[in-house]
């Protein structure tokens, strides 16, 4: 196996001159990315989620969709729908913006709970079903969903079982105040950024996923420390429930991941500890009484505990 | 980091003070052994040495102390022969230890000391049994491990003071491994063969009595005659009345004028059916120091001494085919009779007189028996006052008597009983001298007598018509033989120490080769026959065999489950993480290689140490297992 981390670290340099102050959730996208998985970023209106989504599509030379949703979305919304063709006589097909390959959808606390399933569906089997016919979703497949983290009124947030389904949850903040000058200078680069050339193709893409998911190799040592997280969460006196299996699965993914990202074709402790932060807190359960303390902090500290195999 | 306080102690000076000691041990040890002159210059080459050490300002240049060093080592080869091999050696040892201090001192200087403190102690125990060895050897073991600990931390910062409660705690662990090993000695104490008497003695001229009992009397020889104090032998057994505390061991009967021997005319008599004694039986267990002569010592009138290869003769005496060279110990049964009723005597032996005896003798002994019983004239004649006891200022002359008699006027028991057997004799009444101990020192704790060399006595057997009767001329008072001179606190720890040694020598020396051989056999039995011992004695086979052993194994096991056994992996990081730590980074548990590494300051650590962890990661995350080549490269990186 040929690890193409540089390529992937060209990516992140390329992009990084469209978005300034974000390396890091351009990283932990391309992780959420490359896992297979789907990435759900909360984070206040205006802060680049959509450059973001966009730039990845670019870079990568993949399509690239997009769902604002709104309470009276529907699902056929979505996922498209039949429409009758007067010249053949018959209801033709209108895939909806979620047969693309890169898939942004903005505010997904606003949509209803019948089209927030309707969607989840489609993340979870990667196909849809309309009127009885089966589509396959287009590979590869990568959902960017954002909600507002302050706004609650006439929104519904995700239950947990659904925030599952993301593989990471991120936020991005605020950029440093030197980028901020940059983009206050130079003005939004979305334009700039529809233009770039794609730096890999979508053969490229799907067999550097299949290699991470394939042939990065997990020791049982390292299994050994995931199941001690694992057990930890589930036994943490901070939570009421603790990582589901799926929950498991995405930490070792995006370990084998971020592995690769390093070059490695192999997978170190860090690179669990490093992504844990992203990777567990929407999935487990908080005790009422601790729901207002830092989440992040609360999982950093119950794996500060956990001896690492060496 | 140097630790610099006035309240801290500096470990170079407790070391230096430790070291003095362990060479002062070493001397103390064998210092009894050796000459005078070497002595002398081991105390003043160490004051020497101690002094410059003291002032730091002057040290003799090395090459020529080891110069000198070697000429020590080739003169004390030269002086080496077969029939004196120790004494030389540890001499040598000894200028070379006072050599050792003169230097200025490092690692292996002290290392050194210790080693050469440590072969005088050996070379001691070769020279002698005493208990002051196991002593000195405790104080020795003690001092050399806290010494050794505390040199690591000298080595590692030569002006490092510690705080004395640490230093306290430092000593106390020390401590610990003497203590830790004494269950192993005891276990070598059962296993090992033992002498009982020093080892290389035969090689030695052995130091022996120098005065005290002697197979002859003679007199005029010398003028004066030191006391000494060494013990002869002590005599386990119940208190009985100072009056019967004679100690017999030879009988004199030949005087030829100046000197008393024993001949063998009268030992003859192997045959003492004829000898009647009556009285109380007195049992006694005598353990009889080495000394230069074959004659063993019993409570006056030993009947019965129960040991191999003893000789009993006809005037009740008892010897050993050759000399006291050990130390022995025997059973013995006295009787306190008053006389010994002989029927048959040689009459003509036992009033033997010597040819140039003077007139005036004969005159002064006629005139003191006239129409008076014999015996109690003269006895009351020489004890009346007339003539005084003393050791000093012995009359030394060809006629030792007349001087004596008519002269001096003053002499040691020898010249009492000498004038009393041969005025006897004059006066046709048999008679012999008869050498052995009086009196003793009884110890309460011990329950036993001590007779130190000089209450050597010599009295006067009579044969009158009871039979022999012992007759003591000598004027001195029981008090000198029975109590001590002075009743200070340091005759009672002398006195103290002595039972000690008694009790080492009770039972540690004369745990003999056949009492081991007994034990072993009986745990050989008892292993032999398991099944036997189950049926026969379940609860003891439970008490001795299976509880230790339950508790032995699970202690096993404990010791298993806690420290785990280490994979080659697991040692390899641990010497990493080791190596890392001495550059003052600790790896939190919870902290993987990599972010272990990112957290080092200095570039080119940080660069070296994230060479290691790749190499190792590279194996170890990926369950492949490392070579020996592998491990090695890796070893090598953490140089």
């Amino acid at each position: 196996m040929e690890i193409r981390s540089n390529r992937i670290d060209y990516i992140i340099e390329s992009l990084s001159k469209y978005l300034q102050g974000k390396t890091r959730a351009l990283k932990l996208s391309l992780a959420a990315f490359f896992s297979k998985g789907h990435l759900l970023i909360e984070d206040l209106p205006g802060l680049g989620k959509t450059t973001l989504a966009i730039g990845i599509a670019k870079a990568l030379g993949l399509s690239f969709g997009r769902i604002q949703c709104t309470s009276d979305l529907l699902p056929t919304d979505i996922t498209g729908l039949s429409i009758y063709s007067k010249t053949t006589g018959e209801f033709e097909f209108h895939p909806g913006p979620i047969f693309n390959n890169i898939v942004l959808v903005d505010e997904i606390n606003r949509a209803t709970p019948k089209t927030q399933s309707a969607l989840l569906e489609a993340m979870g089997e990667e196909q849809v079903t309309i009127e009885g016919r089966t589509y396959k979703l287009p590979k590869p497949f990568f959902v960017i969903a954002t909600q507002n983290p302050v706004e609650h009124f006439g929104t519904f947030p995700l239950p947990e079982s659904q925030l599952d389904r993301f593989i990471m949850k991120i936020s991005i903040g605020y950029p440093s105040s030197d980028s901020e000058r940059e983009i206050l200078r130079g003005g939004s680069k979305r334009e700039e950024l529809y233009s770039i050339e794609p730096i890999m193709n979508r053969d490229e893409v799907l067999q550097i996923q299949g290699d991470i998911r394939s042939n990065t190799y997990i020791s049982d040592r390292i299994l050994d420390y995931a199941l001690k997280i694992i057990e930890a969460t589930r036994s943490s006196k901070y939570l009421n429930a603790g990582l589901s299996t799926r929950g498991a699965l995405a930490l070792t993914y995006t370990a084998k991941t971020n592995a690769y990202f390093h070059g490695r074709d192999f997978v170190i402790p860090e690179d669990i500890k490093e992504l844990a932060e992203y990777t567990i807190p929407h999935r487990v359960m908080f005790k009422e009484e601790y729901e207002n303390l830092n989440k992040k902090e609360i999982i950093k500290s119950l794996i500060e505990e956990i001896e690492v195999p060496a | 980091m140097v630790l610099k306080s006035s309240s801290n102690i500096k470990i170079e000076h407790i070391v230096k003070i430790i070291t003095y000691t362990i060479g002062l041990i070493g001397f103390l040890s064998v210092f009894k052994h050796i000459s005078f002159i070497y002595s002398s210059i081991f105390v003043v080459l160490s004051f020497l040495a101690a002094y410059f050490d003291y002032k730091k300002s002057f040290y003799i240049p090395r090459w020529f102390l080891n110069i000198t060093a070697i000429v020590v080592i080739l003169l004390s080869l030269f002086r080496l022969s077969l029939d004196n091999l120790v004494v030389p050696a540890v001499e040598g040892l000894l200028i070379l230890l006072s050599i050792k201090f003169l230097e200025e001192k490092k690692f292996r200087d002290y290392m050194q000391i210790y080693l050469i403190s440590l072969f005088l102690l050996s070379g001691s125990a070769l020279l002698t049994i005493d208990i002051e060895f196991s002593i000195y050897f405790l104080i020795m073991i003690f001092m050399m491990s806290l010494s050794i600990v505390l040199l690591t931390y000298y080595s590692q910062e030569p002006d490092l003071g510690l705080p004395k409660s640490t230093i306290i705690k430092i000593a106390l662990k020390s401590l610990l491994i003497p203590l830790i090993s004494m269950p192993m000695t005891l276990f070598l104490f059962i296993m090992l063969p033992r002498t009982s008497y020093p080892f290389f003695n035969f090689l030695n001229r052995a130091e022996k009595a120098k005065t005290g009992f002697t197979d002859n009397v003679r007199l005029g020889s010398v003028s004066g005659i030191q006391e000494d104090a060494t013990a002869i032998f002590r005599a386990h057994m119940e208190k009985i009345d100072e009056r019967h505390l004679y100690w017999r061991g030879i009988v004199l009967d030949y005087f030829d004028g100046a000197s008393w021997k024993s001949t063998d005319r009268i030992r003859r008599g192997d045959e003492i059916s004829t000898l009647i004694l009556k009285g109380e039986k007195v049992r006694q267990t005598i353990y009889l120091e080495p000394y230069e002569h074959r004659y063993v010592f019993a409570l006056d009138k030993p009947y019965l001494i129960t040991l191999k290869d003893i000789r009993k003769y006809g005037d009740l005496t008892f010897s050993l085919p050759k000399e006291v060279d050990k130390r022995i110990r025997y059973d013995v049964v006295s009787i306190l009779s008053d006389a010994i009723s002989e029927i048959d005597i040689d009459k003509e032996g036992y009033l033997q007189l010597p040819e140039n005896i003077s007139p005036e003798i004969i005159r002064l002994v006629k005139k003191i028996t006239e129409q008076k019983e014999v015996v109690k004239s003269i006895l009351s004649f020489l004890k009346g006052g007339n003539y005084k006891y003393s050791l000093q200022n012995l009359p030394v002359s060809k006629t030792p008597l007349d001087d004596f008699l008519f002269k001096h006027k003053s002499g040691n028991c020898e010249y009492f009983a000498s004038a009393m057997a041969v005025m006897l004799r004059i006066s046709g009444v048999p008679a012999r001298l008869v050498g052995g101990y009086r009196g003793g020192y009884y110890n309460d704790i011990g329950k036993y007598y001590l007779v130190p060399q000089k209450n050597a006595h010599v009295w006067v057997e009579a044969y009158t018509d009871k039979g022999w009767i012992r007759l003591d001329p000598t004027p001195a008072s029981i008090e000198g033989f029975v109590s001590p001179h002075r009743r200070d606190i340091l005759f009672k720890i002398r006195l103290i120490l002595d039972t000690i040694n008694y009790y080492w020598n009770a039972f540690v020396i004369s745990y003999d080769f056949e009492k081991q051989l007994s034990l072993f056999h009986k745990i050989q039995s008892g292993i032999r026959k398991p099944e036997i011992k189950l049926f026969i004695d379940k609860e003891k086979l439970i008490k001795y065999l299976v509880i230790p052993a339950v508790l032995s194994l699970s202690v096993f096991m404990l010791y298993v489950l806690i420290s785990g056994r280490k994979t080659k992996e697991e040692r390899l990081i641990a010497l990493f993480l080791k190596k890392m730590e001495r550059h003052g980074y600790k790896k939190g548990k919870s902290e993987g290689l990599e972010e272990f590494v990112a957290g080092i300051k200095e570039e080119d650590l940080k660069q070296s140490a994230y060479r290691f962890v790749e190499e190792f990661e590279k194996h170890y995350y990926k369950d492949r297992r490392f070579t020996k080549e592998e491990i090695k490269r890796l070893k090598s990186m953490l140089k």
